[in-house]
């Protein structure tokens, strides 16, 4: 997707009437375009103002202990007992990542596309549907919790070589949080760049290890996911290093989510 | 942490508000609902239409709030912009999943003599720019941002309930949120 494209949608996406679809397709080009990441945050600066703009309602007094009350149960959780139902829900996430893996193509596609706007869009496909598939099966897996949020990430290559993934982070109020990261693509790896090192960063938690990844497959795919007692609602970021240190694959984890 | 005096807050007090937030901290908490707690209960209210809903749309927010708190920049814009927006995203939402149900009949701020108003100074800045944006649109236009912003309605579906071609309906959108905007570089910015 081209500014010019982008631009043409910016209002509408400020109004938030895009479909989930279109307005992830936004959301990535602002990861890398510095201009209409203004512009659209100029936009919604302006929508919010209209939220401001209905008749004042006098909300019950007792609101505000429900609320306090409910943001530091979240903050304070992790009881013991649900996280067996969730992570055996969870092995179905995984599948669906494996299987995602197994696809690949939109790395390999956007490696051979010669024009930086085509290897964008091609990405940005890949990652819509991810979005998708990743959404639908967490939606439709039994016994989790409706207030569960996934983020993703699509990652990308520095260099824009070939190659590519997709991360997955489940932040549960009620139980473990989830990182899963698939590879794919990367098939010009030499054997000392192995181990690659998985990590999630945070510019206030610092940097969290996923995990190492010791060989791929012959599409150049592999997967890799950890359970986490801890809260991953700081990590914002997914980096995928060989041995030596080198990025390979990072990208931003989100959320469709305000430009701000 | 000292967030509740009067006035908008500096981008460092965002910041430290959000990261109270984060831990779940009560007196960060309870700051963030002095301030937001009315305007976000409000746009439940006139959006969704029953205080039921209007109440669940509220924790829903502030819990939304503290998952994302981790993302919020102050550089990139103000809280009172990042919350809202996570309201009407939220309010919005529901409106959609809820397909069959009524609508309430949506009140504008300067529709109503007397309302009571919020003593926050973010909010009463907020609200000054919303009087200037709608007093800048012409009756159509308000009504267009209304089924837009207010009802969830793509400019495709306006275009088709309407009889009007997309391009044009598109043209008119910006139109009016470039007023909105323009009413809007009388804020403060941080």
């Amino acid at each position: 997707m081209n500014c010019l494209t982008v631009r043409e949608r910016l209002v509408e996406h400020a109004l938030g009437v895009l479909t989930d679809g279109d307005a992830s397709s936004l959301d990535r080009h602002f990861e890398w375009c510095a201009a209409c990441r203004k512009e659209a945050g100029e936009l919604q600066r302006a929508a919010a103002t209209l939220a401001y703009s209905v008749a004042p309602a006098e909300p019950p007094a007792e609101l505000e202990e429900r609320v306090v009350a409910a943001v530091r149960e979240a903050a304070g959780r992790r009881p013991g007992a649900a996280p067996r139902r969730s992570r055996a829900a969870a092995a179905g996430v995984l599948a669906a990542m494996l299987a995602l893996s197994g696809l690949g193509w939109g790395a390999v596609m956007a490696g051979r596309a010669g024009r930086l706007e085509d290897q964008v869009e091609i990405q940005q496909q890949q990652q819509r549907r991810a979005v998708a598939n990743f959404r639908e099966l967490i939606e439709d897996l039994e016994g989790a919790d409706p207030a569960n949020i996934v983020e993703v990430a699509s990652l990308m290559s520095p260099r824009l070589r070939t190659g590519g993934g997709d991360a997955l982070v489940l932040l549960s109020p009620s139980s473990d949080d989830l990182a899963l990261v698939v590879l794919s693509g990367l098939t010009d790896l030499r054997e000392a760049q192995f181990p690659l090192e998985v990590r999630l960063l945070s510019d206030r938690a610092g940097a969290l290890v996923v995990g190492h990844v010791r060989a791929l497959d012959s599409g150049g795919g592999g997967a890799i996911s950890k359970w986490f007692v801890g809260n991953l609602n700081a990590y914002s970021t997914v980096v995928v290093r060989d041995a030596r240190g080198k990025v390979l694959l990072n990208g931003g984890l989100g959320v469709q989510e305000p430009v701000a | 942490m000292d967030a509740r005096h009067e006035g908008p807050l500096l981008p460092r007090e965002e910041q430290q508000l959000m990261e109270g937030l984060l831990e779940g901290d009560d007196d960060a908490i309870r700051a963030l609902y002095a301030r937001f707690g009315r305007p976000v209960f409000s746009l439940g209210m006139r959006l969704l239409g029953s205080r039921e809903a209007a109440e669940e749309l509220a924790q829903d927010v502030f819990l939304m709030a503290w998952r994302k708190a981790a993302r919020f920049d102050p550089a990139r814009g103000r809280l009172s912009t990042w919350l809202m927006t996570i309201a009407h995203n939220l309010a919005v939402d529901r409106l959609r999943r809820e397909t069959g149900a009524r609508r309430p009949t949506l009140v504008l701020m300067d529709e109503v003599p007397d309302a009571p108003g919020a003593n926050e100074g973010d909010v009463i800045e907020e609200r000054d720019a919303a009087t200037r944006a709608l007093a800048s649109l012409t009756d159509a236009e308000r009504r267009l941002l209304t089924r837009a912003y207010f009802r969830g309605l793509t400019a495709r579906e306006i275009s088709e309930a309407d009889g009007i071609p997309l391009g044009t309906v598109k043209t008119r959108l910006r139109t009016a949120m470039i007023k909105v905007r323009r009413a809007n570089e009388g804020k403060e910015m941080p």
